[in-house]
């Protein structure tokens, strides 16, 4: 074999990561034989690095993501072959590059950022690093199978008060990054969430309720994100999108404030202050300050109370029901959970569960405004099937732009159509199933099945946003 | 007389030359793996050392000399290949990139070019690789080709754009 011949096999093991140490020796080795290979090593290695910063695959520094946001909201703007997603998982993983991407000119200005960082983080870094090394410890504690239980106390700011009552006495069951929550009151009841953002209700000891998301009326859903608990996708939010500063706590533990670089969740995280216990690294507690504009703040804490080894089955609605029990879920009427969930807790759930999604529908959205939606919907997944990035930019909400920059969300949208592209999804193999209005009809859920060779595939969601009457791209949920 | 550089100033400069740093250091590191860890080294002196830039000169001759030491002191400390990888040849690779980084933007110009007129299989398996992120294995997967064809297709379309750009280059500098 011609040392060229051998030049281009190794080089091209390189681009692709995939080269050993012997081999690289060897590549050494005929790169000091032959000066001609020099030029061409160089070459491709610069070829390398332009095509990353064009086509926005970027590496970026562990600094970088301290300072930038970087997964996003931005998913796959329509439903793909799982077995694709499969996939991207999987080469994520395997080239090796756990940090997230951003696009060449994002990168750049991210960049800016890191340098900037050194500027401003060069004396907290090992602060941070502490901060950091304890929240991991704590995630590590968290996930033994240890159920840690927390009373949970909510202060609301006066424009939050008198929407709805809560209850007195609230505890969180947690272990990693499954809850489940005891309200009591006038009435006792548990209630958890499943993996499709459905909630769960006991009624009583032998019957209970699943409430899907589209059902979900504003009070319920009000209560769930207050009591929700998923400390470990918590945690790791923390780690990945706050500055974390720690000081000395009492009795034996370590404070943590949390406070985000920019905004991570749909629910306005202001600041998270978390007290570790030095010696077991569990959370003795947890406060999380929400603020909505104005005196509209909340203020949860979450307060160690037991600690116990885990019941398994109480993470399911079914651990909380006595045998010969019922449990109401899809195959219920949603108008039969509400008037059981109102037989039960009286006119306070009212609201709980929607009267009937679909009414819900009419009221909030004109037969026009869900034409249009959903001709823009088609309009973006045309432009995907093109390869037309600039057309689904135009169609992005201008907020995401701004926030994301119009390059990154770009090199998403290319990434998404080859992958669209690719798995042959056609404009036949989608319907929209359903169109859901969110925020009194400023924004919609758009509910998209996707079936190919006639099995339908998980149901996909798009969040679109309406803005002086036209429909914008926002978001496609996990 | 020269001014020493305001923060503003140089946090702009080795902002822009982020991509000419990387793209030295990894010819240096040929393996992807450090470049990241070696750049933020750069990066972290070229801030400390910002009061030693004299405005108005040349800032990629001195960021490429810091980038340039940095990487080989990596390569020296921590690589396996150091007995192989001499200094002439270090030096030899180190002159080749910081010559051909002078011309970043025409080459970053030329690259444009060259992708659009890729044919769509080709540009497809480039998107996969590199906007996609996908490793070779996944790439066949997706595609449904053995990985070393893949593997060496994609090598195959690199070395058609690098021809591409030269010959953009070249014609580029006739016509001027």
């Amino acid at each position: 074999m011609s040392s060229h011949t051998r030049f281009a096999e190794l080089m091209s093991k390189v681009l692709d990561d995939v080269i050993s140490d012997e081999e690289i020796i060897e590549l050494h080795t005929l790169v000091d034989a032959d000066p001609s290979l020099r030029s061409q090593l160089v070459d491709h290695l610069l070829l390398d690095t332009l095509l990353e910063e064009n086509l926005g695959q970027e590496p970026l520094t562990a600094l970088v993501d301290l300072v930038g946001d970087s997964t996003g909201t931005l998913t796959s703007p329509s439903p793909v072959l799982a077995k694709e997603r499969t996939h991207v998982e999987a080469s994520t993983k395997m080239t090796g590059r756990p940090w997230s991407w951003m696009s060449g000119w994002l990168a750049l200005a991210a960049s800016l950022l890191v340098v900037v960082s050194i500027f401003t983080l060069q004396g907290n870094r090992e602060a941070f690093a502490s901060a950091s090394q304890i929240v991991q410890s704590a995630m590590r504690t968290h996930a033994a199978p240890i159920e840690r239980i927390y009373v949970v106390e909510v202060k609301r700011g006066e424009s939050n008060k008198s929407k709805f009552e809560l209850p007195r006495d609230v505890r969180v069951a947690t272990q990693g990054d499954r809850f489940w929550v005891q309200m009591r009151g006038y009435r006792d009841w548990a209630w958890g969430r499943n993996d499709q953002g459905a909630i769960w209700m006991t009624l009583g000891p032998r019957r209970a309720v699943v409430v899907n998301q589209d059902e979900i009326g504003v009070p319920l859903r009000y209560i769930g994100d207050l009591y929700t608990l998923n400390l470990e996708t918590l945690l790791q939010g923390f780690l990945k999108y706050c500055r974390l500063e720690m000081s000395e706590g009492p009795v034996d533990t370590t404070i943590i404030v949390a406070t985000p670089r920019r905004q991570w969740t749909n629910r306005p995280l202001q600041r998270a202050t978390i007290e570790v216990d030095r010696e077991t690294k569990a959370i003795r507690k947890l406060v999380i300050e929400r603020e909505f504009g104005g005196d509209s703040y909340c203020t949860v804490t979450f307060s160690l109370v037991d600690s116990r080894l885990a019941d398994e089955s109480e993470y399911a609605v079914e651990g909380h029901l006595q045998e010969k029990s019922q449990l109401f879920a899809d195959d219920t009427p949603t108008s039969a959970k509400r008037k059981m969930v109102l037989d039960w807790f009286g006119p306070v759930a009212d609201r709980w569960i929607l009267a009937t999604p679909e009414a819900d529908i009419q009221q909030q959205l004109s037969e026009e405004s869900v034409t249009a939606l959903k001709a823009r919907v088609d309009l973006l997944f045309i432009s995907l099937l093109k390869g037309d990035v600039g057309s689904c930019v135009k169609l992005t909400d201008p907020q995401i732009l701004k926030e994301k920059g119009a390059s990154q969300v770009a090199a998403y949208f290319r990434s998404v159509s080859v992958l669209i592209r690719t798995s042959k999804i056609t404009r036949s193999d989608r319907r929209i199933v359903a169109v859901v209005s969110m925020d009194q009809g400023s924004r919609a859920r758009v509910d998209i099945q996707v079936t190919l060779d006639g099995v339908d595939q998980p149901l996909g969601f798009e969040i679109w946003r309406l803005i002086d009457g036209q429909w914008y791209y926002q978001e496609t949920p996990k | 007389m020269m001014q020493n550089s305001n923060p503003p100033e140089i946090v702009g400069l080795i902002a822009r030359h982020q991509t000419r740093l990387r793209g030295l250091v990894r010819c240096l590191l040929v393996r992807s793996s450090d470049v990241e860890d070696v750049l933020q080294e750069v990066n972290s002196v070229l801030w400390e050392k910002a009061s030693e830039f004299q405005a108005g000169t040349d800032f990629w001759a001195w960021a490429s000399q810091i980038a340039r030491f940095k990487a080989l002191n990596h390569i020296r400390k921590y690589s396996r290949d150091r007995l192989v990888f001499d200094d002439k040849l270090l030096g030899d690779l180190a002159d080749l990139a910081h010559e051909r980084l002078s011309q970043l933007d025409h080459r970053r110009e030329a690259l444009e070019g060259c992708l659009n007129e890729l044919p769509p299989p080709q540009r497809q398996l480039i998107d996969l690789r590199y906007a996609g992120g996908h490793a070779i294995e996944a790439i066949a997967e997706i595609i449904g080709r053995p990985q070393a064809s893949i593997r060496q297709t994609l090598y195959r379309v690199r070395q058609a754009l690098l021809a591409c750009i030269e010959s953009k280059l070249a014609s580029e500098g006739g016509a001027s």
